[in-house]
């Protein structure tokens, strides 16, 4: 009884809040009416769905020289597509201008291919043969927990901008990189161990720490609100996400390719991944 | 005696009493149909009228559910395609609810959340047309606005009147009517219509073009209805009058709009999927009292060109300007609404530009028509206007009626200083060419001596009498003689 007389009197207050007044009634229109008009209500749900366009990249420092060419430098850049997706409130704060709350789940997946030169060592003897190509293909998948605020603002009724800040709360990373011989002859030293491998292609699962457990970003985007029903819109949106780094610099030997002068340490510095979005919302006004 | 006449007399009764129901529009007589080219899924309510019916100003929610202000245009029975009133007007969360005067060309609306500001809830708004461009937007302010939810303001057709719908307290409760007057450039403390305002609400008023019948809804009884009260001789309004069924239903009634060109009105109400859609109920069963429209254009005498002026309405009898519109700045048009029962001077002023009045007589029995008159206004320089001035037969004393033209040429004169003029009468063709010259001259002079009365220098002044020798137009015919009885100003230099 008392949880019945509870209900019913949040839903009253939910109604009363939600009814906003308009040019013909001062106390709005009754949201649970039956068949009511729509009013227009400045409060807007959305379920919102989409692509990330990523982009990656890092400084390779070298020390104390640079090798020509070793399979690491292969990871300075890379670019991939994710999906991702989130439900939306938007709050009208003014006519044109609202707050849009978020959160969602946001996979990050970039990755590079390309060849490099690696010592060719027999797979059979461990002799070293010389250099020989290696072929490279590497991904990195980030899965987060998103939650951000912005502004939107209507240029027009039908188009908006918006602009925010987002927060990435990482939930797992996966990153694998595989390394094949363009040579049957050669084995490979895995980077990891230092171990001759004697096989064609080695893959690799690493873990780089430290990952950035929590990242912050900003979003900037524009939307044009196409109109589905009285209170229905659909709202393609592209997005740019300017995020801070996913991961602290680290230091790491490159025995791909030692020297007389021995093995070369390079730092990937200032790691930095952003992305582009084309997203589609349905929105939904109350 | 008494007995045989009971017969005669209950008999006369009976015939009068059903010749005046058959006279009456009955509930079944009235048709009321809905206006499919203003309606839409949304809300769609029509609250203003402007240039003798030629546009209505339309509510809808139909794009995005947002209450947004339409133009609708209309010619007879034709309707045109809403047009969507975009710019500062339309920067709020809600637009609707737009009066406007009688010439179109001041909008009053309200606004739920306005970029402009205002007091936190629904405001009204004032715009200036030029053109096909709404300028000028502004709040009305604090005198009219509260913190609380003032809306649906209707403006008198001569733009001296508001009345407007406010939930704020000081009079019966729920939402009540209350009236501002016009002061000047300032509205008056708005006042609560108390012989109108009940408990319940009443909002959506409507003063019909005759300045005296007003149309609201209430749901004193339940549903929103339509009431219409009018207001008496020392201008308060009367008890309310609920209109009759099939005007009123179950449903809910809001905005009842009498066309000013036929005998019909427009009239929103809530339909079964729960939208509010526009009808047209004809005939109208509580029509306003009957008015003279006046329209016309504007223009220059010699280029042509449409002229933005000023148009004063001025009661001739007690010399009192009633009301201030303007002719449209891009295409000269004008309207004007002139209620029955008094007689008007219209004046179109602008300037750089001389003057020009023209009278009006609306007989208070008269019904309601409308009359074209084009206004042709020439410049200072090379001016020439026909004065508003009136004799008794065989006079030369100005009349009372006169007086309005008189001060505002002293008002001209004073305005340019460095202009002279020749001040020539002109007589009809009755009589000899002696006795008109004379009559001419003498009237020519009263006028130049009314003049110098106010303080005009006599000798910026000419007189010339010209008898019956510079018709206006030829023949012979009493329209013919009454245009050629005038006096004109002339400016010499």
């Amino acid at each position: 009884m008392r949880y019945d007389a509870v209900c019913v009197g949040l839903a009253v207050m939910l109604s009363s809040a939600l009814a906003q007044e308009d040019v013909l009634r001062p106390r709005g229109a009754p949201i649970f009416e039956v068949g009511a008009p729509e009013r227009g209500l400045p409060l807007m749900l959305g379920i919102e769905g989409g692509l990330n366009w990523n982009t990656a990249s890092a400084t390779l420092q070298y020390s104390p020289f640079t090798p020509t060419n070793t399979p690491p430098q292969q990871f300075s850049s890379g670019t991939g597509f994710s999906p991702f997706a989130s439900i939306a409130a938007d709050l009208g704060l003014t006519p044109r201008l609202g707050l849009q709350l978020r959160v969602g789940y946001d996979v990050k997946t970039f990755g590079h291919s390309g060849t490099a030169e690696a010592d060719c060592h027999d797979a059979l003897t461990g002799a070293y043969l010389g250099t020989t190509p290696v072929s490279i293909e590497w991904s990195f998948t980030m899965s987060s927990l998103t939650a951000g605020a912005g502004l939107r603002y209507e240029l027009t009724p039908q188009l908006w901008l918006t602009a925010g800040v987002t927060a990435l709360f990482l939930q797992k990373n996966e990153q694998t990189a595989t390394y094949t011989s363009q040579s049957e002859q050669c084995g490979f030293i895995n980077p990891d161990d230092g171990q001759l491998y004697r096989t064609l292609q080695i893959t690799t699962e690493f873990n780089t720490p430290p990952m950035k457990t929590t990242r912050i970003g900003a979003e900037l985007g524009i939307g044009y609100k196409v109109p589905l029903g009285r209170s229905l819109w659909l709202v393609p949106q592209l997005q740019f996400q300017l995020l801070s780094t996913f991961r602290d610099d680290v230091t790491t030997v490159d025995q791909w390719k030692p020297t007389s002068e021995g093995t070369a340490n390079y730092t990937s510095k200032s790691p930095s991944q952003h992305s582009l979005r084309l997203l589609v919302g349905l929105w939904f006004g109350l | 005696m008494w007995r045989s006449l009971v017969v005669p007399l209950l008999c006369g009764a009976t015939v009068l009493t059903w010749a005046q129901i058959q006279a009456r529009p009955t509930g079944s007589a009235i048709q009321i149909t809905p206006v499919e080219e203003l309606n839409s899924s949304g809300d769609d309510f029509v609250t203003g009228i402007a240039r003798g019916g030629r546009e209505v100003f339309l509510t809808s929610s139909r794009d995005g559910g947002r209450q947004r202000l339409y133009r609708v245009p209309r010619e007879g029975t034709q309707w045109g395609f809403p047009e969507r009133i975009r710019g500062t007007i339309a920067d709020a969360t809600h637009v609707g609810a737009a009066s406007s005067t009688a010439d179109g060309n001041v909008l009053l609306f309200a606004a739920f959340q306005h970029e402009l500001g205002g007091s936190g809830r629904t405001d009204i708004y004032r715009a200036h047309r030029s053109g096909k461009r709404w300028r000028q937007v502004e709040n009305l302010g604090e005198v009219i606005n509260s913190p609380y939810w003032d809306s649906q303001p209707c403006i008198s057709a001569d733009g001296t009147v508001l009345i407007f719908a406010s939930d704020r307290p000081g009079s019966a409760g729920g939402t009540d009517l209350w009236i501002s007057h016009r002061e000047g450039s300032r509205w008056s403390a708005p006042t609560p219509l108390r012989a109108l305002n009940s408990a319940a609400d009443e909002m959506a008023p409507v003063l019909a073009a005759d300045g005296r019948t007003l149309y609201f809804a209430s749901n004193r009884d339940g549903t929103f209805d339509i009431f219409v009260s009018r207001m008496g001789p020392d201008g308060s309004f009367g008890r309310p009058e609920k209109l009759p069924s099939p005007v009123n239903t179950p449903a809910d009634e809001f905005y009842y709009l009498p066309l000013p060109d036929q005998n019909a009105a427009l009239l929103s109400r809530t339909t079964p999927a729960g939208d509010l859609d526009v009808f047209l109920v004809v005939p109208n069963p509580n029509p306003p009292e009957p008015i003279l429209m006046v329209q016309g254009t504007v223009r220059d005498a010699y280029t042509n060109d449409p002229l933005g002026a000023t148009i004063t309405i001025t009661d001739l009898r007690t010399r009192r300007k009633l009301a201030e519109l303007y002719s449209d700045e891009e295409t000269g048009e004008y309207y004007v609404a002139l209620p029955a029962g008094r007689t008007y001077s219209i004046t179109a002023s602008r300037e750089g530009y001389l003057f020009y009045s023209e009278r009006f007589e609306v007989p208070r029995n008269a019904g309601s028509s409308t009359v074209t008159k084009d206004i042709a206004l020439t410049p200072v320089e090379r001016g020439r206007t026909r004065l508003l001035v009136f004799f008794d037969f065989d006079k030369a004393e100005l009349k009372e009626e006169s007086l309005p033209d008189l001060d505002r040429l002293v008002e001209f004169l004073k305005a340019y200083p460095s202009v002279r003029i020749s001040v020539e009468g002109h007589t009809d063709d009755v009589g000899t060419d002696a006795y008109n010259d004379r009559l001419s001259q003498r009237r020519a002079d009263a006028v130049k001596e009314y003049l110098v009365k106010n303080g005009i220098d006599p000798h910026r002044i000419e007189t010339k009498g010209w008898g019956r020798r510079r018709p206006l137009v030829q023949g012979t015919t009493e329209e013919a003689r009454a245009q050629n009885r005038r006096v004109e100003v002339i400016v010499i230099q």
